[in-house]
């Protein structure tokens, strides 16, 4: 059963035609890597699977439940309850993270469990303290997001998008602005969660983890998708002159 | 304390009555000053918002207005919700209330402006983090964007606050009584340099206690960033 089904999906910021008509399925369980050079729509189709930018054109459903339908080439939205719904089974991790700097660890993990699931406090905490066992990070729960390292908070995200039980995670970029000695403990813990069956879309400029951590690669070129594939076929096989191209500038 | 009143030349029982006046006069700036505080802040965060409407003619008014309270001066203002209604269609204003509508409407473009700043400063991708949370965005606003709006404008408010504590001497310009008005008086009848000294020494120690209050509320939010 497919989680995401995108069909056809189109963006532009106004006279830039950012996403040309993107197909995009992932299955229960599968790790998905979108992978290409910058700007060329990676963050833009993110955003439009998680509801931050409005699609153009273009069908995309989640955990069976209808996004956006294209009628006559024009996406035409879901009422806002069911978009509401489609929210609540979906999590996003930021580059910069975005943790509330004014809240400590704990009631970053907690508050929207509360405020938005209603789920109790007690229950709440627990599901955050057990989070950030997994996470390594339990002595830190009364710190402030400002008194950690950047892999730390970008560990306490990943635990506050898990801690709203979500059926399919995003990242973007989820290491790029971490210094590179703090890059590990995070692959770490997305390695971990493949392990455990997430589902999850991962836009990433580390090729080894990508190629290691993927059930799927996709590889999107100036809005276009050049290739999705399994890893081997994208990473090993010369057939994709310009992802061969794409990938030995990177290695330089 | 004989040395005390031949020294300020003074008899004590002018100097008690003196006093006496300059205590009710404190308490009427102190009257402004509040009343000014707690209907100017709420009204400056809905200037902020109006100010941020995607209606143009709603933010274009807005602004407009705040053009008008920022840049002229607050006396004439007093004078023209004071007088103004009188000239035009012969209606009285009550004092007092004329006193604190003008104080309030400036001040509240003042607060919007400082609001305004402090709303745009909070990054977008706070919105977003509450967004893909499933925060309304209601909730976004007052649970994760205002709390750190608060910190950020504390500072520039405070600053406001004590040109308040002072301004409030402006409403002698339609002669509500308050503090500077006591000392102008009592200076002249007495002939004596002592009133104006106090009332100094006062608006200096309400200066102090709104700044204290305020370093105290900084120092309260230090706790993060
Ligand atoms: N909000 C926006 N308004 C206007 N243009 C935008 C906006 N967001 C993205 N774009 C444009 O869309 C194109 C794709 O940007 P996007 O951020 O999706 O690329 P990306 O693949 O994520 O790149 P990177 O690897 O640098 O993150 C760029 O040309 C960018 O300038
Ligand atoms: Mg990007």
């Amino acid at each position: 059963m497919y989680l995401l089904e995108a069909k056809q999906i189109h963006k532009s910021f106004g006279d830039n035609h950012v996403l040309k008509g993107v197909d995009l399925s992932v299955e229960e369980g599968q790790v998905v890597s979108i992978i290409g050079p910058s700007g060329s729509g990676k963050s833009t189709l993110l955003r439009c699977l998680t509801q931050l930018e409005t699609a153009d054109a273009g069908d995309i459903s989640i955990c069976g439940m209808t996004m956006t339908e294209d009628r006559n080439g024009k996406a035409v939205y879901s009422d806002k309850a069911q978009l509401r719904k489609i929210m609540l089974d979906v999590g996003l991790v930021f580059q910069n993270f975005q943790l509330f700097p004014h809240w400590s660890v704990l009631r970053n993990l907690t508050d929207a469990q509360v405020r938005v699931l209603g789920r109790s406090k007690q229950e709440a905490e627990a599901i955050a303290r057990d989070l950030l066992t997994k996470m390594k990070l339990s002595e830190k729960e009364n710190a402030y997001p400002c008194q950690l390292s950047g892999g730390q908070q970008q560990r306490v995200a990943i635990a506050r998008a898990l801690a709203m039980s979500p059926k399919i995670l995003f990242f973007d970029e989820p290491t790029s602005a971490l210094d590179p000695e703090l890059i590990g403990e995070v692959l770490e813990i997305i390695r971990e969660l493949a392990k455990q069956d997430m589902t999850m879309v991962i836009v990433t400029h580390e090729m080894t983890f990508a190629r290691e951590i993927s059930d799927k690669v996709m590889f999107l070129e100036q809005g276009n998708v050049l290739a999705f594939d399994s890893p081997e076929a994208i990473f090993a096989n010369a057939s994709h002159p310009r992802i061969q191209a794409f990938l030995s500038l990177l290695n330089k | 304390m004989d040395f005390f009143f031949d020294l300020i030349r003074m008899k004590p029982e002018t100097f008690y009555s003196i006093m006496e006046q300059m205590l009710e006069g404190t308490l009427q700036a102190l009257e402004i000053f509040v009343y000014t505080a707690v209907l100017s802040v709420p009204l400056g965060v809905l200037v902020a918002v109006l100010r941020e409407s995607k209606l143009k003619p709603v933010s274009a008014v807005t602004r407009f207005y705040q053009l008008i309270m920022r840049g002229t001066p607050l006396m004439l203002q007093l004078m023209f919700v004071m007088y103004g209604p009188y000239y035009m269609f012969g209606i009285g204003m009550n004092r007092f209330f004329a006193c604190i509508l003008a104080f309030v409407i400036n001040y509240a473009a003042y607060f919007g402006e400082i609001f305004r700043a402090g709303i745009n400063s909070i990054p977008q991708g706070q919105y977003e983090a509450g967004k893909v949370l499933g925060y309304t965005r209601v909730q976004t606003f007052f649970h994760i964007v205002l709390p750190q709006v608060v910190k950020r404008v504390l500072p520039p408010t405070g600053s406001e606050f004590l040109v308040l504590v002072k301004d409030t001497a402006l409403a002698n310009v339609i002669a509500q009584p308050q503090l500077f008005d006591v000392a102008k008086k009592t200076a002249g009848s007495t002939v004596s340099v002592v009133p104006l000294i106090v009332a100094g020494i006062i608006y200096l120690l309400m200066s102090a206690v709104v700044e204290a209050a305020f370093n105290h509320g900084e120092r309260k939010l230090n706790y993060y960033q």
